[in-house]
């Protein structure tokens, strides 16, 4: 009985991945509001911040990911609906925000770097299909005012669940954790909290 | 009319003081965080298995998914075997947890382990913390340029709360790579370079948990 229900699990999923793989999809991707993410960010003093500038860096701008025929072939594009320079920088903002601080135009603190990574993929198992959300970024803290970098790091987000099927709704939740997972890597970077503090201190 | 020993005034100087300084002591006792481990964490190196899937395979038919899934796991298996002996034995447990321990330590945080399967009564510590260690190894982090970058993954379960077998559910995933990425070549032309990016690896995300736990805990 259990054999027949995974059978008919694999059959099913055989037939949805054929049957939509040829329609590109757009995602809306950002990171969940209600995620709020506290760390040493917290603890640097009122900061304000100019919005976050990032640069597209990653190798493949055209598509976020690829939706796969039956056999594995590549066949449409999953593309995002904002830029994702765009999305990774709202992403940054949210996490200075979250963490009592200013986003402003004229902030005394610049965030400029580059989009490394941000890549959707589906690996498929025997009974289930693996959802893997990626986002990498370098960011590169800057005094508004003498131009000096005060902090650089590479920044990442991950994240992975297995579930039996998924479509659109389950992408876009996947690199919305990415992204979240994102939120946490900057806000408990306690060496750039640290940086932040002295450079503050030293002025 | 007979004095009192002590005015009014000087009894509420009195008491205040007394509860200042009870404040005091309270905020200087270190608070504890009971850790408990449960299950092991494992060596991997993922090359292969992060550069393909057996989408093909599956839907081609369960033998040729078995055929190719093994293909990968083999391949990945043997750049594991060149890799681990370099790695320190203990890794985790050295790099890790010592980080981890010291950490709290540093935020005022004194450690209470308690024996993986047994479940801590109420007032042991302040915070719980389940531990779910994983795999820690190499990996492909950029299918592109077949980059790799030492990683760590684990899961932990935190609460003011002692844990138990129902609230277990709550598990957060982590998952932590290194910022400095090299070729699989690059890795094995320089053995050298192998352990400290494990360690470096393993630092950064034990004082990443040990900061997610202090300051998000509820």
């Amino acid at each position: 009985m259990k054999t027949l229900y995974k059978l008919t699990a694999l059959a099913a999923l055989a037939a949805l991945l054929p049957g939509c793989a040829f329609t590109p999809a757009q995602l809306d991707v950002k990171p969940h509001a209600a995620t709020q993410v506290a760390g040493p960010l917290k603890d640097v003093g009122p900061v304000k911040f100019s919005a976050t500038q990032l640069e597209d860096a990653r190798p493949d701008k055209a598509r976020i990911g690829w939706k796969k025929n039956g056999f594995g072939q590549n066949t449409a594009d999953i593309t995002t609906s904002q830029p994702v320079d765009q999305i990774v920088e709202s992403t940054i903002d949210k996490a200075i925000v979250d963490s009592g601080h200013t986003v402003a135009g004229d902030g005394a603190i610049q965030i400029v770097g580059t989009v490394d990574r941000f890549w959707f993929d589906m690996d498929v198992n025997f009974w289930t299909v693996t959802f893997i959300g990626d986002v990498a970024c370098t960011l590169d803290f800057v005094d508004a005012q003498t131009k000096q970098s005060i902090y650089k790091s590479k920044y990442a987000g991950s994240y992975s669940v297995d579930k039996a099927a998924g479509l659109e709704k389950t992408w876009t939740d996947v690199m919305a954790k990415a992204l979240d997972k994102l939120i946490e890597d900057v806000t408990l970077d306690e060496d750039m909290a640290d940086a932040l503090k002295a450079h503050i201190a030293a002025k | 009319m007979r004095r009192p020993l002590l005015s009014l005034r000087a009894w509420a100087t009195a008491a205040a003081m007394l509860l200042l300084a009870s404040a005091s002591v309270a905020q200087d006792a270190p608070r504890r965080i009971a850790i408990q481990i449960e299950g092991k964490a494992e060596f991997d190196v993922i090359y292969r298995r992060a550069l393909t899937n057996a989408t093909g395979a599956v839907l081609g038919g369960l033998i040729g998914a078995g055929i190719q899934a093994g293909i990968e796991s083999n391949e990945d298996s043997e750049k594991r075997d060149a890799i681990q002996p370099h790695v320190v034995q203990q890794a985790w447990r050295e790099f890790f947890i010592q980080t981890m321990t010291d950490s709290l330590a540093e935020k005022g945080l004194e450690t209470v382990w308690i024996d993986a399967g047994t479940e801590p009564k109420a007032g042991t510590a302040d915070m719980y913390m389940v531990l779910y260690p994983s795999k820690f190894g190499f990996r492909i982090v950029d299918t592109t340029s077949l980059m790799m970058a030492s990683f760590v993954e684990f899961e932990a379960a935190y609460s003011t709360k002692p844990i138990s077998g129902k609230s277990k559910s709550a598990k957060e995933p982590f998952y932590i790579t290194d910022k400095s990425q090299v070729s699989y070549d690059q890795l094995i032309a320089d053995p050298s370079g192998i352990s400290p990016r494990i360690e470096s690896v393993l630092k950064m995300a034990a004082r990443r948990l040990t900061n997610k736990v202090f300051y998000n805990i509820k």
